[in-house]
């Protein structure tokens, strides 16, 4: 070879290239990522004392956990409630925010008005406005004759005697007066689902419901056997959104627990609430990836 | 013997009788949908302009009968609208181009170059994405409070440095690729670079320009629905943040999320001895909301279509 050889070959070369690319993120995800995470590992086994000019840490076992599991009340109660309450509400706004990206995804007098309020949610989505505005629509509500009961209204009165009547069980009626009860809210959850959703919805090729449409499919036919298998990644994707969502939510029981162990100062109670909360919620994101996962390889 | 066929015209009547259907549910659900969406934002509006004293009046319900900008005037005067809505508006639009510049070059890097540890990094990238904020407030916190690199400031002698109420807080993150969900711009600008066709780089390629020219001056230039996308989340986020804002925000000079969550601590914490009737209140806190949301909702209602075109368009399926 006569030619003189560069110090890298042409595939180190790239590889160079492509880390400098990624090198921010490499940097960031050092110092804002990984550094807090495992200082907060090392928290959940000491006694954080904050001092002047510094923090004091002292190791104390499992102490934090011991008392998090078995001296406070709360804290087990509010986790449960909480991953009950997503296992519900997840599905639920996933639901709604298909259904709604399906609707506007289809052409109709007034589509562009429609599209504009439905993402409405995601510029208002501030945690204190919806915070005020539940209040707010609380307290009216209690004007105007509806029924409060532990700061959520109940407008549905009616649809229990008229489930009653229809002879459901009690289990279901509760089903159906919480689901009613909760649907301001969950509305007010699904503007970055219906996003994303669009989007997944407009990268689906038109041809393929050209050919459904002249093999004679009906609008159900399409839906389940070309649009929702082509949207699975879109669906997982969205899923883990939405738990992860649900989870940094202020409104969250438990992260409201953390957030107040952390106005007291006691770092190390609430670095071990976060952690166990953080562990459920990541046994769950990756329960519900193999399930989908599973389920996308059988009719994908 | 075997069903006599449809005629033609009863067919046609059946499929008019389910489309009429079909839009009549549609109507009932959108009508239903949009109404849950807008009565809040309309009894903000309600509550903030009439007089706090007429909510104590049963008789007025959507209209207000006496119209006041006392409200108003309070909450301007109770979140220091002027200097913090300037302050907002820097830190959230400084963010949002320290994000596009950090976040497109790192999706870049994902979407086109090969590297061994490619995969373990995007998975990292995936982590960002689910590991909440509040898991690592509290080490977050104590890191911008006794700033340092590595112990290199201690080693000058400069000592750890005392970060809290300063931009760097929300600044330095966005830089680094790490600020509020970077990891979906990341994951947004990575899905657009690979629907992007290759023909382009590879003649710019052959044209002699190195692999930040075609970035800067090819890629860049042709992504603007990703942009676009990412720009008004990101803005968004960071208008809206009022967790790392009233974390990092302690002192006079506030971001407008963090004042509007602190006024409303306060009113709950004193609801009757303050300065304010529990009505008052309710109007000052309306009113400030509505400060709050207005400025991103101008800033929707001007990019609107481009960014629902722009989410259509970008393609996050890949």
């Amino acid at each position: 070879m006569k030619k003189k050889k560069s110090f890298l070959s042409l595939k180190g070369k790239e590889s160079a290239a492509g880390r400098m690319f990624v090198l921010p993120f490499y940097v960031g995800f050092l110092l804002f990522s990984l550094t807090p995470l495992v200082k907060t590992l090392i928290m959940t086994v000491n006694d954080v004392k904050v001092e002047y000019g510094g923090y004091n840490m002292s190791y104390i076992g499992l102490e934090n956990f011991n008392y998090i599991y078995n001296v406070d009340t709360d804290f087990l109660y509010n986790l449960f409630s909480a991953v009950g309450n997503m296992l519900w509400q997840v599905p639920v706004v996933l639901i709604v925010s298909i259904i709604l990206a399906q609707i506007i995804n289809t052409r109709f007098f007034g589509r562009t008005f429609v599209r504009a309020i439905l993402f409405v949610p995601v510029i208002v989505m501030t945690g204190t406005v919806v915070l005020i505005i539940q209040n707010d629509v609380v307290a009216s509500a209690a004007l105007n004759g509806g029924i409060v009961a532990g700061g959520q209204i109940e407008y549905t009165t009616g649809l229990e005697d008229v489930l009653l009547q229809a002879g459901l069980g009690s289990k279901v009626i509760d089903f159906f007066i919480t689901l009613t009860n909760g649907m301001f809210n969950l509305i007010w959850k699904t503007g970055v689902q219906i996003v994303i959703f669009l989007a997944g919805l407009q990268s689906i090729s038109p041809t393929l419901y050209e050919a459904s449409a002249i093999e004679g499919a009906t609008q159900w036919e399409n839906f389940f056997k070309i649009t929702l298998p082509m949207m699975m990644p879109i669906i997982v994707i969205n899923t883990v959104f939405t738990i992860v969502d649900f989870f940094t939510d202020s409104t969250n029981e438990a992260m409201n627990q953390v957030m107040v162990a952390v106005k007291n100062l006691l770092f190390g109670r609430a670095a071990a609430m976060a952690f166990s909360y953080f562990v459920l919620i990541g046994i769950m994101i990756a329960a519900v990836m193999f399930i989908l996962s599973k389920l996308s390889k059988k009719y994908g | 013997m075997a069903k006599p066929a449809k005629s033609e015209a009863l067919y046609r009547s059946e499929k008019a009788a389910i489309k009429l259907a079909g839009g009549l549910f549609r109507l009932m659900l959108v009508v239903g949908v949009c109404y849950l969406l807008i009565f809040p934002l309309l009894y903000l509006i309600v509550s903030a302009v009439q007089e706090p004293e007429s909510m104590k009046d049963a008789t007025v319900v959507w209209v207000p009968k006496v119209l006041s900008t006392q409200s108003f005037a309070n909450a301007i005067s109770e979140l220091n609208y002027g200097k913090s809505f300037l302050f907002s508006l820097f830190l959230s639009a400084a963010a949002t181009l320290l994000t596009l510049i950090s976040c497109s070059a790192v999706g870049y890097g994902f979407a086109r170059f090969q590297f061994a540890e490619k995969k373990i990094a995007f998975f990292l990238v995936i982590l960002l994405i689910i590991v909440p904020p509040q898991t690592t407030m509290m080490s977050t916190y104590l890191n911008f409070r006794f700033f340092d690199i590595g112990g290199i400031l201690a080693a000058l002698g400069i000592g750890p440095i005392n970060m809290i109420d300063s931009p760097v807080t929300i600044l330095l993150p966005a830089m680094l690729a790490s600020g509020i969900r970077a990891g979906l711009s990341i994951f947004i600008f990575r899905q657009f670079f690979l629907g992007q066709p290759k023909e382009l780089e590879e003649a710019a390629k052959i044209d002699g320009c190195g692999v930040f020219g075609t970035y800067a001056k090819i890629m860049m230039p042709l992504s603007a629905p990703a942009i676009i996308t990412v720009s008004v989340f990101t803005f968004v986020w960071y208008w809206n943040d009022s967790f790392y804002s009233e974390m990092f925000f302690t002192g006079e000079l506030k971001p407008l999320a963090a004042g509007l969550a602190s006024l409303r601590e306060a009113f709950l914490a004193d609801v009757t001895n303050s300065n304010f009737t529990a009505q008052e209140q309710r109007g000052i806190l309306a009113a400030a909301s509505l400060l709050c949301v207005i400025p991103p909702l101008i800033l929707y209602g001007i990019v609107q279509r481009k960014f629902a075109e722009s989410i259509e368009r970008t393609g996050i399926v890949g």
